[in-house]
C-alpha cells in the first residue's frame, strides 16, 4: 500500500511539474505583454510598471544625480521601501528592489524622476532564472501578483477571496447530484425496462445536453423572477447558493443516475446477485449495499471529470448568478491579459484535479477487491 | 447508449431543420422580414415579440384614405412629389412629417424606456414636435393631462412610414401630387417575430446568425480536433516503444487538466476572437480521439491484410492513410460526431463569458449573455437562443449516439 501511495504521489508531482512548465512556456511565448494594447507609455513609466508587476528586477537609466535624491513615498511607513539600491557603472543608474514588496513603489517613483525621453531599460532576468524563480515561488505557494492591480494584489489574495464561494457552490452541487442521481439510478436498475426507467433515461439524456448557460437563466427566471422563491442573484445568505448549486448539480445528477443504473443493473443480473439472493439476503440489502458498491467502482473513475465539470460549470453559474467566486477574477483577467491571475486559477484547479485523480487511484482497490491482488482477490461477475 | 426508435426521427429531423436554418437562415430571414442581422431597425429597444414598427420590405397598403391627414402637415389636401437631381423621388410634405416625427422620437424612446407600450409622452413634447395645431390633433387621438398614450402615437407613426417611392406608385394621374382620392393608406409593417434587443435589432435574424456561427465553429473545431487526434494517435501507434509511451503520456497529462481553463489560458494569451476560440477548442478536444485512434490502429496492426500490405512494400504513411484509418472509420466517425456537441457547448460557454465570438458577430453564447441582464423585463432575449442551443446540442448528441 505504501509503495502504491508513493507511486501515485510521484506521478501526480510529475504531472503538476509538467503543467507548471507548460503554462510557464506558454506565457513566455505569448504575443504581446501585459502592457500591450495600451497607449505607448513614457519609457520610465513602462519600466516602473514592469518592475511593479514583478517582471523586471532591475531598472537601468542614465544617471544625472537626481536618482540619488529620490524621495520615496511611504518610506517612513516601511524602511524596506527605500531599499532600492542605486549605483552607477558608466554613468548609468541601476535600481534593484530590496526585500519588501513596497520597494516597487520606490522604483515607480524613481522612474518618474528620470529625465523625460531618456532610454530607461527594465532588465528582465534570463529565461532560466525566471523559470527557476517561478518554480521556487510555486513551491512556496506564491502565485505572483496580478497585472490588473498593478501589483497591488497577489493572485493568492484573489483566490482566497473567490475560492470559498466557488467551493461552496461546487460542494453543494456535488452533494445534490449524488443524493439525487445515485438513488434514482438504483431505483431505475430495479425497474429495468419499465416506463419509469425509460422516463428517467430520457430525462437524463435531456439533462446531460443542457448547458449551464441554458439551465441557469431558466431556473433563475422560473424560481427567482416568476415565483419568488429565491433571490435572482448576488450572495447575501446561504439560500442564494441553492439555485447555482441546482444548476450545476442537475447535469451531474443525470450522469450519476446513468452510471449507477448501468453498474447496478449489470450486477443485479450477474450470478453473484443470484447467489446472494439464494443465501437469503433481502432484496433491499442486495440492491442497497452490494449493487451500490459495484456501481461505485466506475463512479470513482468518474470523480476527476466530475470535478472538472463542476469547476468549469461554476464559472458560468457564478457569472449568471453574480456570485463573488473565482469567475469574477478569472474572466476579467483573461480579457485583460492578466496572465498570472489566469495561470494561478489554472494551476490551482490542476492541483485539485490531480489530487482527485490520485485519490480515485488510491481508493480504487479499497472498493474493488480484484485490484488488491493476493489472496483477497475475489472476482465477481459483470463487467 | 440505446434510445427508443422515435428519438432517432426527432434527432435527425431536428438536426435537419436546425442545419437548414443555419445555412439559409440569416439571408432568408433578412429577405423575408427586411431586417439585417446587425442593423438597428427601431427606436424602441427591447420591443417584445410581435412588435411592429418598420415598413415591410415589399409592403401592402391598408387603403385607409382618411389617414392622409396624418401626412399632410400643411393641410392643403395634396402630397406633392418630384424627382430630385439624382432621380430619386422626393416629397416636401413627407419630409416635413418625417422631420416632426424625428423631433418626437426622443420623447417616444424615453416613454418606451419607462413603461414600454403603456408609456405616455408629455403633451408639451408632442406639441413642440408637431408645430401646427391641426396636425397635432391628427397624430395624437387621446391626449390628457398625463400625456399622450405611446401606443396611439406608434399607431399613427405607421403612416409616416410612407416613402416618396410609395407615393410615386400611388400617383395614378402622374400630376406630381397624391390627392385624397389617390391615397392608398399606410404600408404594412414587418413584425419582429422574437422582439428586438438593446439596440433595436431584430432578435430573430440575430438568432439565425448566431446559430450559424455556433454550428460552424462547433463543426470546424470538431473536424480540426479529430484530425489532430487521428494524426497523433496513429503516429504514436506506428512509432511504438518510447515514442509511443511519451506521446500518450502527454495526452494523459493534458487529460488530467481542467480543459476549459486551459482554453481560457490560451485565449487570454492570444486574445479573444472567433478563430482563436476555434483553435483553442480544437487544441484540447483531440485527446479522446488520439487515445481511440491509437488503440484502433494498434489492434488493426496485426490483421492479415495489413501484414499483406506491408509485405507488398507499403510505407507507414500510406499504410495509415490508405488502410488503417479507413478500416477504422466507423468508430472514428462515431467519436468525431460526439466532438461536435462538446465543441458547440464549449464555444457557447466561452462566448457567454465574452472570451469567444466578438461583437458585432453573434453566437448563441453571446446572445444568451446579452440577455441575462434583462431576464425579468425581456425574457425572450434569453429564451430564444437558450432553447435553440439546447435543441442543437440535444439533437446532435442523440444523432451521434445513434450513429
Amino acid at each position: 500500500m505504501i509503495r502504491r501511495i508513493a507511486k501515485v504521489l510521484a506521478s501526480s508531482l510529475v504531472t503538476l511539474w509538467a503543467i507548471a512548465t507548460g503554462t510557464f512556456l506558454l506565457m513566455e511565448n505569448a504575443p504581446g505583454g501585459p502592457l500591450s494594447g495600451e497607449r505607448r507609455l513614457e519609457p520610465a513609466v513602462e519600466a516602473a510598471n514592469l518592475a511593479q508587476m514583478g517582471l523586471a528586477d532591475l531598472v537601468r537609466a542614465p544617471c544625472d544625480g537626481t536618482l540619488r535624491d529620490v524621495e520615496v513615498q511611504g518610506a517612513e511607513a516601511s524602511p524596506d521601501a527605500a531599499a532600492g539600491t542605486v549605483d552607477g557603472p558608466d554613468g548609468a543608474c541601476e535600481l534593484r528592489p530590496g526585500r519588501g514588496g513596497t520597494v516597487l513603489l520606490a522604483l515607480a517613483q524613481a522612474g518618474e524622476k528620470v529625465r523625460r525621453n531618456q532610454p530607461v531599460l527594465a532588465v528582465r532576468p534570463s529565461l532560466a532564472t525566471r523559470y527557476a524563480r517561478m518554480m521556487g515561488a510555486l513551491a512556496r505557494l506564491d502565485l505572483g501578483v496580478t497585472y490588473g492591480s498593478r501589483g497591488e494584489r497577489t493572485v493568492r489574495e484573489n483566490l482566497a477571496d473567490g475560492l470559498p464561494v466557488s467551493m461552496a457552490v461546487g460542494g453543494l452541487a456535488l452533494a445534490f447530484a449524488m443524493l439525487l442521481g445515485v438513488p434514482l439510478g438504483l431505483w431505475a436498475a430495479t425497474r429495468r425496462g419499465t416506463w419509469a426507467d425509460r422516463l428517467l433515461a430520457a430525462a437524463s439524456t435531456a439533462a446531460v445536453s443542457t448547458p449551464a448557460i441554458v439551465l441557469g437563466p431558466f431556473l433563475m427566471y422560473l424560481l427567482a423572477i416568476r415565483f419568488r422563491v429565491f433571490r435572482p442573484g448576488g450572495l447575501e445568505g446561504p439560500s442564494d447558493l441553492v439555485l447555482p448549486a441546482l444548476t450545476l448539480g442537475l447535469v451531474l445528477a443525470a450522469v450519476f443516475q446513468r452510471m449507477t443504473r448501468a453498474g447496478a443493473s449489470t450486477f443485479l443480473e450477474s450470478p453473484v446477485a443470484f447467489a446472494l439472493r439464494a443465501r437469503g439476503l433481502r432484496e433491499r440489502r442486495v440492491v442497497g449495499i452490494h449493487a451500490l458498491r459495484h456501481a461505485a467502482i466506475p463512479m470513482l473513475g468518474f470523480l476527476p471529470p466530475a470535478l472538472a465539470s463542476l469547476l468549469t460549470g461554476s464559472v458560468v453559474v457564478e457569472t449568471v448568478f453574480h456570485l463573488p467566486g473565482v469567475a469574477r477574477y478569472l474572466v476579467g483577467a483573461a480579457l485583460n491579459r492578466d496572465h498570472p491571475m489566469v495561470m494561478g486559477v489554472v494551476l490551482t484547479y490542476s492541483v485539485l484535479l490531480v489530487a482527485a485523480t490520485a485519490l480515485a487511484d488510491l481508493l480504487h482497490p479499497v472498493l474493488d477487491p480484484r485490484l488488491r491482488g493476493g489472496r483477497d482477490a475475489r472476482p465477481w461477475g459483470g463487467e | 447508449m440505446k434510445h427508443p426508435s422515435w428519438t432517432r426521427g426527432l434527432a435527425f429531423g431536428g438536426l435537419a431543420l436546425l442545419a437548414a436554418a443555419a445555412v439559409a437562415g440569416p439571408e432568408a430571414g433578412t429577405l423575408a422580414t427586411g431586417f439585417g442581422y446587425d442593423e438597428q431597425h427601431t427606436t424602441f429597444p427591447f420591443a417584445p415579440p410581435g412588435f411592429r414598427d418598420v415598413p415591410a420590405a415589399r409592403p401592402a397598403f391598408d387603403g385607409d384614405a382618411a389617414a392622409m391627414a396624418l401626412l399632410d402637415v400643411d393641410g392643403d389636401g395634396r402630397l406633392s412629389i418630384a424627382r430630385d437631381a439624382s432621380g430619386a423621388w422626393r416629397s416636401p410634405d413627407l419630409d416635413a412629417a418625417a422631420a416632426a416625427w424625428r423631433r418626437l422620437s426622443m420623447a417616444l424612446s424615453d416613454a418606451w424606456g419607462v413603461a414600454g407600450l403603456e408609456g405616455r409622452v408629455p403633451v408639451q413634447a408632442v406639441r413642440e414636435a408637431a408645430g401646427s395645431k391641426a396636425w397635432m390633433a391628427a397624430i395624437h387621438p387621446a391626449c390628457d393631462g398625463d400625456g399622450c398614450p405611446l401606443a396611439g402615437l406608434v399607431e399613427a407613426s405607421r403612416f409616416l412610414r410612407v416613402a416618396p417611392a410609395h407615393l410615386a406608385a400611388m400617383d395614378a394621374d402622374g400630376d406630381g401630387a397624391v390627392t385624397a382620392g389617390e391615397f392608398r393608406g399606410a404600408p404594412s409593417t414587418s413584425m419582429h417575430l422574437l422582439g428586438t434587443d438593446d439596440l433595436g435589432r431584430d432578435t430573430a435574424v440575430r438568432l439565425l446568425d448566431g446559430l450559424r456561427m455556433s454550428l460552424a465553429v462547433g463543426l470546424a473545431a470538431a473536424v480540426a480536433a479529430a484530425l489532430i487526434g487521428i494524426a497523433w494517435g496513429s503516429t504514436a501507434a506506428m512509432a511504438g516503444g518510447a515514442v509511443e509511451a511519451g506521446m500518450m503520456r502527454v495526452v494523459d497529462v493534458i487529460y488530467g487538466l481542467p480543459f476549459l481553463f486551459l482554453v481560457i489560458l490560451l485565449i487570454s494569451l492570444v486574445g479573444p476572437s472567433t478563430l482563436n476560440v476555434l483553435l483553442a477548442i480544437a487544441g484540447v478536444q483531440w485527446l479522446t480521439m488520439a487515445r481511440t485512434v491509437r488503440s484502433l490502429v494498434k489492434s488493426l496492426r496485426t490483421a492479415p491484410f495489413i501484414e499483406a500490405a506491408e509485405v507488398m512494400g507499403c510505407g507507414p504513411v500510406r499504410l495509415v492513410a490508405k488502410h488503417l484509418v479507413p478500416n477504422a472509420r466507423r468508430p472514428i466517425l462515431a467519436w468525431a460526431a460526439l466532438l461536435v456537441p462538446a465543441s458547440i457547448k464549449e464555444e457557447a460557454f466561452l462566448s457567454f463569458l465574452g472570451l469567444g465570438v466578438q461583437a458585432p458577430r453573434a453566437s448563441l453564447g453571446t446572445l444568451i449573455a446579452d440577455g441575462t441582464g434583462r431576464l425579468a423585463e425581456s425574457p425572450w432575449l434569453v429564451a430564444a437562443p437558450a432553447a435553440v442551443l439546447f435543441l442543437l446540442v440535444l439533437c446532435i448528441t442523440l444523432a451521434a449516439e445513434d450513429a
